[in-house]
């Protein structure tokens, strides 16, 4: 009681020295608190971001190993590889195939996968009263006078669009044996494949949904095809094989969707096919896409070319399927549990979703290093400095001691007085300073965040420009293109990374809990410092100097 | 046996310069002794030694026949012995009254109702509540003086020592605090005076003469009373 009533009134009554003491300490307080707060938050915003993220991942065949394998091979067999002869990857090529949806649904029964995506594409040509839209930049306009002679349509916005088949030259175009058409109908397996949709890219205008389960070539088109062409509900479609103009199938129209990117589209990157255009893209089930597929290819012809390659007229159905997961960690297990399931070591799961996240993390990470570098200095200034205002304080104070010794007070609770003396001064210090943190901590960390993140924008931007390409590109959040976009499109442009640009920076109680343990830790040392100070003195030696 | 003796007690600073040289000297409760000697004497050493500031290099201090060295002296200091300092040695920063509720809280005896306690020796010293409740730089040297006065009684100590309590008083104010000491003595305190002055030697019990080359006791006639 002694102690506390003494430190009390010597708080009271030197109002000037304490009153510096606790400014340093609120500033140091405010500074730390500030930066613990980003650091944390910071570090929250990493972690639940890694926890919420949902990897998304494709099997299919990796190339690079099949090459090594085939070249291993090539050098067991002694094979003479020299004078330009290269080993038969073709050939091994051919012997993996790309994974049927059946088989890549077996991998989809592993525990760790939370969704199967799939779809499919194939590739067709509008006939009859029906035309693709194509705008002028398409390359094969650009190329060719071709379609150019068709008649076209002014839209509002000044850009002209005219019918026309797609390809290089107007005639039919072939990628790897695969006859491309104007138009893409794409078939989804189910409703959380339609990432565009649920992203809210695309969304249907007018009519209603298809039922994804049956083949009831059922389609939705989009709303530019669908006045381009003064197409409406129920009004049929049909679309022919571009290898086989007479086999022909015909499609109801039972919705008409918006796509954000194909009113964007400004014509400003080059297509190569008019089918790469979102407006030409017609949605339908995945069982009308296959069906459409195996009914083509029963009727197709195949024909070999001079490269001793097979090319079928069957309309080709590209199948495209994503495994969703919870975490990085079921990515992981899903990896070794495919292996297991007995999947050909040709093939491989893959995502750069974790990738992309890290890199989205980059002025995340600068703002804790940022943190990181505030707290160590403001902790080190602030600590010398209050240790030296203790310094000079207790020197000030030591006739105190003197008198307070003298008269019988121990050196113990003299030095415990002045103990106590600072923690006061620190706690009140401590309150207001996280006080001042927990209203400046948030502006300044949006502040300082969004500054890391146009820094970092600034360069990639610049990174952009130098290889000639246009600054920016299309921002993709983590976890992937959308699957409705991509295609040729992504080849243009490299993927802007969409950084981390929001932090909830508040002072919480682990903030509260650190700081508490940062200014009693300060309070600490400055006390030592009056303890060692004070345990010095001997009270004869005070008086008898000022006397 | 006497409440204070000094036994054999030597002291030298940094163990060369010899202040005190074999010293017996004893005093008792109920009287007021003038320990008196020329500047340089060691009389404020040999009062630093009786209030267990110090431990003399050679013989022994008794306090109630203990050797003062192995008691605990921050207990003797602050329980058994008032030391009214030359230089007062108050807390600038509290008030009279609270200097001497310091006192009183050092000693850590239960005093009841410190307040009204100290407001009393205040005004038993002569100070009123309008000083007493002044901040002690605030008050002239003499009104300081009482309140080293009143704060050495405070906690009813067995023994008080005073260093040079009247030196740069006025005659009145001598007379005031002599006065006072001496009443102490007869309340059955053992008061103990460092002075150069002859108005007080004539005022004590007994007078201790501290020289350089000796140490000389001398009786004197009993004070007289006010």
């Amino acid at each position: 009681m002694f102690i506390l009533t003494n430190a009390w009134k010597s708080l009271t009554r030197s109002l000037g020295r304490n009153f510096l003491l606790f400014l340093i300490v609120a500033c140091v307080a405010a500074a730390a608190s500030v930066a613990l707060a980003i650091k944390s938050s910071a570090s929250k915003a990493e972690e639940s971001g890694l926890a919420n993220l949902t990897i998304s991942a494709t099997i299919g065949l990796d190339r690079q190993r099949l090459l090594e394998q085939v070249a291993a091979q090539t050098d067991a067999e002694g094979t003479d590889v020299s004078g330009g002869a290269r080993p038969n990857f073709q050939g091994a090529f051919a012997a993996y195939p790309e994974l049927t949806l059946d088989e890549l649904q077996v991998y989809a029964g592993e525990e760790t996968v939370r969704d199967f995506r799939y779809s499919g594409s194939i590739s067709v040509d509008a006939t009859g009263e029906v035309e693709a839209v194509s705008t002028q930049s398409t390359a094969a306009d650009d190329g060719s006078d071709a379609s150019s002679d068709e008649e076209g349509a002014q839209f509002p916005n000044g850009s002209v669009v005219s019918g026309g088949r797609g390809g290089f030259g107007g005639g039919p175009m072939s990628f790897g044996g695969v006859s491309m058409g104007d138009l893409q109908v794409t078939g989804y397996g189910s409703e959380s494949a339609m990432t565009g949709f649920i992203a809210g890219s695309q969304r249907i205008v007018e009519g209603a949904m298809i039922d994804l389960t049956g083949a009831d070539d059922e389609c939705l088109i989009s709303d530019e095809f669908a006045t381009y062409n003064s197409l409406s509900l129920g009004d049929s479609i049909t679309v022919a094989n571009p290898a086989a103009e007479e086999e022909t199938y015909v499609l109801t129209v039972v919705g008409v969707y918006h796509d954000d990117s194909a009113s964007q589209t400004d014509g400003g990157g080059m297509i190569f096919s008019t089918s790469q255009d979102p407006a030409n893209r017609v949605i339908a089930s995945y069982p009308t896409v296959q069906a459409i597929s195996s009914a083509s290819q029963a009727v197709a012809t195949t024909t070999t070319d001079q490269m001793g390659q097979e090319i079928s007229t069957g309309l080709s159905l590209t199948t495209s399927s994503t495994y969703v997961f919870a975490s990085p960690g079921d990515y992981e297990a899903f990896t070794t549990a495919i292996r297991a399931a007995g999947l050909d070591e040709a093939y491989s799961a893959t995502s750069t979703d974790v990738e992309s996240y890290q890199e989205s993390l980059v002025p995340l990470n600068n703002l804790i290093s940022f943190a990181n570098t505030l707290l160590l200095i403001v902790l080190a200034v602030g600590g010398v400095v209050l240790v030296a205002i203790a310094m000079l304080t207790i020197r000030e104070r030591k006739y105190e001691v003197g008198v307070l010794t003298a008269i019988g007070v121990s050196k113990p609770k003299v030095a415990l007085q002045l103990v106590v003396e600072m923690f006061l001064i620190s706690v009140l210090g401590l309150v207001v300073g996280l006080g001042l943190g927990a209203v400046a901590s948030v502006p300044v960390a949006d502040r300082l965040l969004s500054a890391q993140v146009a820094a970092q924008t600034a360069q990639e931007q610049s990174v952009d420009v130098n290889f000639g390409r246009p600054a920016g590109g299309a921002a993709v959040p983590p976890g992937g293109p959308s699957q409705t976009g991509g295609g040729f499109g992504d080849l243009l442009g490299r993927d802007a990374v969409e950084y981390i640009d929001q932090i909830n920076a508040t002072l919480d109680w682990t903030v509260v809990l650190q700081m508490a343990g940062v200014g009693l830790g300060l309070a600490l040392v400055a006390s030592l410092v009056s303890i060692v100070f004070v345990m010095r003195y001997e009270p004869l030696t005070i008086l008898a100097n000022r006397s | 046996m006497s409440i204070l003796e000094l036994n054999n007690v030597s002291y030298s600073y940094d163990g060369r310069r010899r202040v005190l040289e074999d010293i017996n000297w004893s005093f008792d409760e109920h009287k007021l002794y003038a320990v008196t000697g020329r500047s340089g004497a060691g009389k404020t050493t040999l009062l630093s030694l009786v209030a267990g500031l110090t431990n003399p290099t050679e013989g022994a201090v008794l306090f109630d026949g203990k050797d003062l060295s192995k008691l605990d002296r921050y207990r003797y200091r602050s329980h058994d012995v008032g030391v009214i300092f030359q230089s007062f040695n108050l807390l600038p920063h509290l008030t009279a009254v609270e200097n001497v509720e310091l006192g009183m809280r050092a000693s850590g005896k239960r005093i009841g109702h410190r307040r009204d306690q100290a407001m009393e020796l205040l005004d038993k010293v002569g100070l009123d509540e309008s000083l007493a409740t002044r901040r002690v730089l605030k008050l002239s040297g003499g009104e300081q003086q009482r309140v080293a006065i009143a704060r050495a009684l405070s906690f009813d100590p067995k023994v008080v020592l005073a260093d040079e309590p009247t030196g740069n008083l006025d005659l009145a104010t001598q007379n005031d605090i002599v006065s006072m000491l001496g009443d102490l003595a007869d309340e059955g305190k053992c008061v103990i005076v460092v002075t150069h002055s002859p108005e007080v030697v004539e005022c004590v019990d007994q007078v201790y003469r501290l020289k350089a080359e000796a140490v000389k006791a001398k009786k004197t006639r009993r004070r007289q009373s006010n």
